[in-house]
């Protein structure tokens, strides 16, 4: 009975700790979402307060008003929905074949793109820098969306190698028997089954690509052609005037916002690309 | 069970023989660009680093100069060995700090706390925000005078007044540590949460019917079931928070006073600041000299945990 209680209020203790710590962990996210709702003016006037002391669209209104904003969108919603889309189609047969098709060499090419995985960006700035110059694809989305394909790439095979694996090899067993090609076997029997692994690759590349800051930043220096994370890094930090104040906090949240939905509707894969170290940042 | 089994075997092995060309076909385009985008250049990095390619010298010939790159980081570049120093704190601070919060965190997730999933849904949230906004959170969140950091923490009377935490070399790295604990959290919690549901709950039972208590049992049950993933995770973060340039660079450029001045800040003035190419590929290549020790021992790790 005393052990009962006694573990009990711990248990109240450590929940009490975990409220606590979940509060102060999402309190970054709160603080930049009240910013941007509240102007620079009454955020001085109030001595930055940590509760909202008025309500504003007034920095959307000012963000959507400076003129590259559309370029900045544009550029950001085409390279990362154009990287998702190459690197589904060169992922999903790659990963199919390791998978499943036995030839020469698929072990070392399983352990060789694994490997890619695991190489840093910032190991290839100079050289990658280098060969874009050459072909000058330097301030060209098709550049820009190259590298993105390209580090998402390994993730993705490796990934959907994984979930191929899992079906099993019965169901095309059945599907070779009814007379279907391998082809056909892949268009009409593992491709539908394998939608919630496409859909965690795809979560992943478009968030690498949305996000990604290096190569955007080397690649695309003109203004007209930066995605959204090089413009907002380009607004100058801790400075106090209104504009620069709207258009900074105005663009954090945009920018945060499309991953953010996307997590809403499917946290499950954002967990499965996670736990599987997804992260590289 | 079906006719193919009584085909004739040349049909077999045509067939396997067409798997394999098949398999090379569709391989082939994804190793195509892979190659291209990062396994030439990271040989070209290598070949860079031997040769003297500085671009305010445009004309001055391209000689292959051996060692001097190296030779000239290691003995003559004053801010090499601090900025390697600075990346190693950075590197292991984050990791550390990574373990002491995520093991609990990852605790109470695995224990049916009252509102389990919003909780888990907060943890994850970072992964979303991206760094360059993670990272203007962080610089406002460390304000001297207006930060959320100082008012918390002289509100509740921890602190007489506010730090100027990005502004001083005593405190700039502890609060790029902090920043980067925030966003890497994520995965930290949840690998180690699939490292929780691993371990079999008739283990925790015995523990407990043996009399262990709550404190026992984390130290001979759970964390040693938790070996193998904590392995996983120092190794990989030591990889990737070892060579993050954005989240350091955006929030303090390096300074103050090089205080947070990394190696992949290095590679990136080195390249695009001061010109001197091959300089930079020297840097890179020492980097990936660590990443290969590094893979070395990840691979040992990954046989004996079979973790892919």
């Amino acid at each position: 009975m005393d052990r009962k209680t006694g573990m009990r209020l711990g248990d109240v203790l450590k929940n009490f700790g975990t409220y606590l710590f979940t509060a102060l962990f999402f309190f970054p996210i709160y603080w930049l979402l009240m910013a941007s709702f509240v102007g620079l003016r009454d955020m001085v006037a109030h001595g930055f307060p940590l509760v909202p002391p008025s309500f504003t669209l007034e920095s959307y209104r000012l963000f959507f008003k400076h003129p590259d904003v559309w370029n900045w969108l544009w550029n950001s919603i085409v390279v990362a929905l154009v990287s998702t889309g190459i690197s589904l189609v060169l992922s999903i047969p790659a990963a199919y074949a390791l998978a499943r098709l036995r030839f020469r060499g698929r072990e070392l090419m399983g352990r060789l793109i694994l490997f890619t995985y695991i190489v840093p960006s910032v190991l290839l700035l100079v050289p990658v820098f280098l060969v874009m110059t050459k072909l000058k694809l330097t301030n060209t989305l098709q550049g820009l969306i190259l590298t993105h394909v390209t580090f998402s790439l390994p993730f993705c095979i490796w990934m959907l190698r994984g979930f191929f694996a899992s079906i099993p090899s019965d169901l095309e067993d059945a599907g070779r028997v009814d007379g279907c090609s391998r082809l056909g076997v892949i268009s009409r029997i593992v491709l539908p089954v394998s939608g919630p692994g496409i859909a965690a690759a795809a979560t992943f590349t478009f968030t690498l690509s949305w996000q990604e800051y290096l190569f955007a930043f080397t690649l695309m220096s003109k203004q007209n052609m930066k995605t959204l994370p090089v413009a907002i890094a380009g607004f100058p930090a801790e400075v106090m005037d209104q504009v620069l104040w709207a258009n900074m906090m105005a663009s954090s949240v945009i920018a945060t916002l499309p991953v953010f939905i996307l997590f809403l509707y499917l946290e499950k894969y954002f967990v499965q690309g996670l736990t599987a170290g997804a992260v590289k940042g | 069970m079906n006719p193919s089994s009584d085909r004739p075997k040349h049909r077999r092995r045509l067939s396997l023989e067409s798997e394999g060309l098949l398999g090379w076909l569709f391989v082939a385009p994804s190793l195509i660009v892979i190659g291209l985008i990062i396994a030439y250049p990271l040989f070209l990095t290598v070949y860079l680093s031997f040769l003297n390619i500085n671009l305010l010298r445009p004309k001055a010939p391209v000689k292959f100069v051996g060692l001097d790159n190296f030779i000239w980081l290691f003995t003559k570049a004053d801010w090499f060995w601090k900025a390697f120093g600075n990346s190693v704190v950075l590197t292991f601070g984050s990791i550390a700090l990574l373990l002491l919060v995520g093991i609990p965190v990852a605790l109470a997730l695995n224990r049916n706390i009252p509102g389990k999933k919003l909780i888990r849904s907060i943890t994850i949230l970072p992964w979303a925000v991206p760094t360059v906004v993670a990272a203007i959170m962080w610089v406002w969140a460390f304000n001297a005078e207006l930060g959320w950091v100082n008012k918390m923490l002289v509100s509740t009377g921890i602190f007489k007044h506010g730090i100027p935490w990005l502004g001083d070399t005593k405190t700039s790295m502890l609060a790029v540590i902090i920043a980067h604990v925030w966003k890497q959290l994520p995965f930290v919690v949840l690998v180690l949460l699939a490292g929780l549901q691993s371990i079999p709950t008739e283990l925790r039972e015995a523990a407990r019917v043996d009399g262990a208590g709550a404190i026992a049992e984390f130290f001979h049950v759970t964390l040693p079931g938790l070996r193998y993933v904590i392995w996983v995770i120092v190794i990989l973060r030591t990889i990737w928070t070892f060579n993050w340039f954005d989240y350091v660079y955006l929030m303090t450029g390096g300074g103050p006073a090089d205080s947070t001045l990394t190696l992949p800040i290095m590679v990136y003035k080195t390249n695009f600041m001061t010109f001197r190419v091959s300089q930079a590929s020297a840097i890179a290549a020492f980097m990936m000299l660590i990443l290969i020790i590094l893979i070395v021992i990840f691979t040992h790790v990954q046989q004996r945990t079979a973790f892919d």
